[in-house]
């Protein structure tokens, strides 16, 4: 007990020293203490800095690379004392007309954008974000001392494609077990009938004779299979014609390939953003809308790297969109994204996004199928006409709180009434023709 | 043996009729002509206009009607001039809790958290750093002029809001945030007492 004491006095007096020796000499650096896991009033200060960094600089900062600001990992040696550096953090501009090289010079290097100024923070804090900083350069997580590493999200990715991989294993062993079995059967047809063949012989009956009989009935045989299999290819052949027919213009499990593999699964499913974030006129319009880059950017701007392709998917919305993420900026024209279409209603039939998802308040899933689960988007619903006449007929109209309904004074009146249960589409002329057809 | 050739060629039919259609083709249609518009649909490909798409800007200098325009600049004094940027809106407490909170939840809480502590689902999950948060500190008693201006331009490592959210909106989720902050915000000063970063 009294050792740790004398020890950290003494550490004390060597950090009151340094600073001495550093505020004194000329560029030095700004030298800031490692945090000693075991030492719980240093940790307690870095997580202090951890909070305060996260809810004042994260905006801007990285620490391993740069963002909106430079990445502060090496900015120790850029900055002369540590004093210079804290009135930099609370007011930068005025450490910037005070004339101070390094301050102007990062100021111009950053075409001039200033950081916000942070006067209600004392310096006291503004050091303690220093001490969380240098911390968690080494890697070094102050509210997780013990250093322990969450990998929920890697086993999660590596379960969902076990049960993948899975399957289709299982499919393969059916169809293996099911040839040897076939195999099996053919072998053993074989050795009855020689071992029949056999026995007739011993019986004493000739050879040739058996051989002509047996010759006979496989012709015979032949000729009924064939007519068997006629009749099952005929019926078959009507079947894929009718089945063609129908599904003319159809493109159910229409899945293309994308000119960027943008994956559903990983945007809505893991990270849960909303449909409507992205497909802004969902809401508004007929259209559903395809996203601009500028919303892309929004993310990717900061997050450079993928958990599946890496950064060659997140490179090309960089091509696409004239970003330079080296140098932080649009430098080039955007490009148009040639995205495929996959879902095509004819164009005889009217369809309008906002009339279901807005006034009928309809899932998106409900049409596009479980979108949070596909790593490529492929058609889910026939979009056929019996399809949308269905669902016209089956589903209930939301009339309670609904302003939109409010012309339906009469269906009002019977619910109110009890005479009526709900209101389908169809009551409200969901199904005339005319509604979609005009 | 005059059998067997029916059932080749049956057979060849058949497998050829069941290869039409498999996940990387759209399938085949029926009167194509009636399929597809005549007309340039939106968001389609257009050799017409020099960019190639439908989807056009309205000219430049052309207002649409009832649109509003925004008077200050994405610049540093853009910023605090909007000091002066009042609400023209006046909101019922229902639209506020209803609309303002689903437009907060499709485009502002998957960063900055349900209740505006900086802490969305991206943060939880280690993808995106945290935003500061609304409940303290700066933000608390930001000036709702540049909460907008904010929402118009975005800010630090924040995008534009603009195109996803038209002049109500933004500032019904504006609105709905003060109701996150409680007393505090609702009485989001007009007047600028925080900021010194510009003077």
């Amino acid at each position: 007990m009294f050792n740790s004491y004398i020890k950290r006095s003494y550490s004390l007096l060597v950090s009151f020293f340094l600073i001495f020796v550093i505020s004194t000499s000329s560029y030095a650096g700004v030298a800031v203490p490692d945090v000693d896991p075991a030492d719980a009033a240093a940790v307690a200060k870095a997580k202090t800095g951890m909070d305060l960094f996260k809810a004042n600089c994260t905006a801007c900062h990285a620490i391993d690379r740069k963002v909106i600001g430079p990445a502060l990992a090496d900015v120790w040696d850029k900055w002369d004392t540590e004093e210079n550096l804290i009135a930099w953090v609370k007011n930068s501009q005025a450490v910037i007309k005070s004339g101070h090289a390094h301050a102007n010079k990062i100021y111009e290097e950053y075409n001039k954008m200033p950081m916000p100024a942070f006067p209600t923070l004392s310096d006291e804090q503004v050091k303690d974000v220093f001490l969380y900083m240098k911390a968690a350069e080494k890697g070094f997580d102050p509210s997780n001392p013990g250093g322990k590493k969450e990998t929920a999200d890697a086993a999660g990715g590596a379960t969902t494609e076990g049960a993948d991989s899975g399957k289709s294993n299982t499919t393969l062993i059916l169809v293996g077990l099911f040839a040897v079995l076939a195999i099996l059967g053919a072998v053993l047809f074989n050795i009855t009938s020689k071992l029949s063949k056999i026995a007739k012989v011993a019986q004493g009956e000739s050879l040739d004779a058996i051989e002509a009989v047996e010759a006979a009935s496989k012709k015979a045989l032949v000729k009924k299979l064939g007519v068997v299999a006629v009749i099952i290819a005929a019926v078959l052949l009507l079947f894929n014609i009718g089945n063609g027919a129908i599904n003319l213009g159809r493109s159910q499990g229409y899945k293309p390939e994308q000119p960027i593999r943008f994956s559903h699964a990983l945007h809505v499913g893991q990270n849960k953003i909303e449909c409507q974030y992205c497909h802004t006129g969902v809401e508004k319009s007929r259209h559903a809308s395809i996203p601009g880059t500028q919303i892309c950017m929004n993310c990717h701007k900061y997050v450079q790297e993928g958990p599946k392709y890496g950064k060659d998917e997140i490179k090309k919305i960089y091509d696409y969109s004239g970003w330079d993420p080296d140098k932080g900026a649009f430098v080039k024209a955007p490009k148009n994204i040639e995205w495929v279409q996959i879902h095509n209603l004819p164009d005889h039939v009217y369809f309008n996004h906002s009339q279901h998802v807005k006034v009928g308040k309809i899932e998106c899933q409900t049409c596009h199928g479980k979108i949070e689960e596909m790593e490529t988007v492929e058609q889910f619903a026939p979009l056929s006409m019996g399809w949308c006449i269905n669902c016209h007929r089956e589903t209930k109209v939301q009339f309670a709180d609904n302003n939109y309904y409010s012309v339906f004074e009469k269906y009002h009146d019977e619910i109110k009434k009890g005479k009526r249960a709900g209101v389908t589409v169809e009551d409200i002329g969901g199904t005339e023709c005319q509604k979609c057809h005009y | 043996m005059k059998q067997l050739s029916y059932i080749t060629i049956l057979s060849f039919i058949i497998l050829t009729s069941a290869c039409i259609r498999n996940s990387k083709n759209p399938g085949r249609e029926y009167m194509p002509d009636m399929v597809h518009s005549t007309a340039y649909e939106a968001g389609s490909v257009n050799p017409i206009f020099k960019d190639g798409k439908t989807n056009q800007l309205p000219p430049k200098g052309s207002v649409a009607q009832g649109k509003y325009i925004y008077p200050y600049d994405n610049t540093i004094e853009g910023y605090e001039a909007s000091v002066a940027n009042k609400n023209p809106f006046t909101f019922t407490k229902d639209e506020v809790d209803n609309q303002g909170q689903h437009l907060y939840k499709i485009n502002c809480a998957i960063c900055h958290g349900d209740k505006g502590d900086g802490q969305g689902h991206l943060v939880e999950i280690g993808k995106f750093p945290p935003p500061p948060t609304y409940l303290s500190g700066v933000l608390l008693t930001l000036p709702e002029g540049k909460r907008y201006h904010t929402v118009m331009y975005g800010k630090g490592l924040m995008g534009s809001y603009a195109s996803q959210l038209d002049h109500r909106e933004r500032w019904l989720v504006l609105e709905y945030v003060k109701t996150l902050q409680g007393d505090a915000g609702a009485s989001a000063p007009a007047t600028d007492s925080t900021s010194t970063a510009a003077k």
